[in-house]
């Protein structure tokens, strides 16, 4: 990077003004991503400047080390949440996370960033009080570096290639992380076959937060509400069986572990009970399905019985459970998915 | 609407010191196919979404092709999954038979 330039060299409302003429923010003014700043951010990786990190769909913008810098500058981040955004944008390129579909569908769900292990606290990425809201910059501007990194890079353009119907404020930033320090059981993570100790990013494709309250502490019946909620005949997951999540309180997880709930309990509870007869989700139009079955719900399902219980999801371990919310409230969240799956990485530091 | 930096924003950029955030290859490498002189008596391809409109919209559309332009074939196909690009095989077959492809996105 030659001609160095100090940012105290740059007037600050002509560079925000430059940024919104050229359509390369979210809507919000950027931080002006100069030369002398983007080099922190990459010196800080250990990586080439351009170090091929994704081609990222739609359009197969080559994401290098120094444009994710230049979009994380923007998007006001610190130089040291540069390995969190890279691993993320990483772990979108997975197959499974179908990442073109995820940013060009009409859907209502956009990627959601997780972050678990040691890392989150380090950054201060937020997994308490108001975990999915306005505060910290370590969530609003991880997360806002990676959508302007989708949208930049990628070419996913609301309204052109991407088609969602109605968006999401998480398209903005959705980012959080799973607060170890109240999660009574193995981090979010370990069901990747990660070390505890380690830290890693999970992305998923969510919709926006649902909440489910209960006041009470019976680990079934509070179950069976969260299993009645993840089962609505508007969910899309009851049509398409992808991926779905669980976000646990705290109040709501300390009384299920000192019940005996383990993780796996759950997922099987829920999957178990998070179910609709063929009969009802006919009203939610024909079977949506892959080419040789007609419909993707599970095999076990015969979709021309009306009495067969169709699960929200293909099988229990499909139900991802991460803990995370300020305590003394009687809250859970659900996270309605889209189709595809969660994808966990490591994060690799400099 | 996202673009990639033409002359005289790379010199705005620079004389303010600015990096720009776009792979700017990835706006240019995308173009519409050819466009043919006419597409009467021609084979059309019809690929399909495999959502539950797309064929309702893409026969209606086969239709008023073979009435106005008298195709020689029309070749229907449905993509494996919607979310996903059409598979290999799939637009080879489509590439190797027709002269020209008609397709549709959402729902």
């Amino acid at each position: 990077m030659s001609n160095m330039v100090s940012s105290n060299a740059v007037d600050l409302g002509d560079a925000i003004d430059l940024m919104f003429e050229t359509g390369w923010t979210d809507g919000l003014p950027v931080v002006p991503p100069t030369e002398d700043r983007v080099k922190k951010f990459v010196d800080y990786t250990g990586r080439d400047a351009s170090e091929l990190i994704a081609e990222l769909p739609p359009l197969g913008g080559k994401a290098t080390v120094e444009r994710i810098a230049v979009n994380a500058v923007m998007a006001g981040c610190l130089p040291e949440h540069m390995p969190v955004i890279i691993t993320a944008l990483q772990a979108m390129m997975d197959d499974r996370f179908n990442l073109r579909g995820v940013m060009c569908s009409t859907g209502i769900h956009t990627p959601l960033v997780i972050v678990s292990g040691p890392i989150a606290k380090e950054l201060d990425i937020n997994g308490g009080y108001n975990c999915f809201g306005a505060g910290w910059r370590a969530n609003a501007t991880i997360g806002r570096a990676v959508k302007l990194a989708l949208v930049n890079l990628g070419g996913a353009i609301p309204g052109e290639t991407n088609k969602a119907t109605f968006g999401h404020p998480g398209a903005y930033t959705y980012c959080v992380a799973e607060d170890q320090d109240i999660n009574p059981w193995e981090p979010l993570h370990t069901d990747a076959g990660l070390e505890a100790s380690d830290s890693a990013v999970t992305v998923f494709p969510a919709e926006a937060p649902h909440n489910i309250m209960y006041h009470a502490k019976n680990s079934r019946d509070f179950l069976t509400v969260l299993a009645d909620t993840m089962c609505t005949l508007g969910n899309v997951q009851m049509y398409v069986s992808g991926d779905t999540f669980v976000v646990i309180g705290p109040e709501h997880a300390k009384f299920l572990s000192e019940d005996g709930w383990r993780k796996a309990d759950i997922r099987q509870f829920l999957f178990e009970h998070a179910r609709k007869p063929v009969r009802e989700l006919r009203h939610g139009g024909p079977p949506q399905g892959d080419a040789d079955r007609g419909h993707f719900w599970p095999r076990f399902v015969d979709a021309n019985d009306d009495d067969q219980m169709v699960p929200v999801v293909r099988a229990a371990d499909r139900i991802h459970i991460m803990v995370a919310g300020g305590r003394g409230g009687p809250h859970s969240a659900y996270l309605p998915g889209w189709g595809s799956r969660r994808v966990t990485l490591k994060i690799e530091r400099p | 609407m996202v673009s990639a930096p033409g002359a005289d924003l790379k010199a705005r950029l620079s004389d303010m010191g600015l990096l720009s955030p776009v792979d700017p290859d990835a706006y240019s490498k995308w173009r519409a196919a050819p466009r043919l002189e006419t597409i009467h008596g021609r084979v059309g391809g019809f690929l399909g979404n495999r959502k539950a409109n797309a064929s309702l919209l893409l026969q209606g559309v086969k239709e008023l092709l073979n009435r106005d332009f008298e195709l020689r074939d029309g070749i229907e196909v449905d993509k494996y999954v919607y979310s996903r690009p059409a598979a290999d095989d799939i637009i080879d077959d489509l590439a190797s038979q027709c002269d020209f492809v008609v397709t549709c996105i959402a729902d």
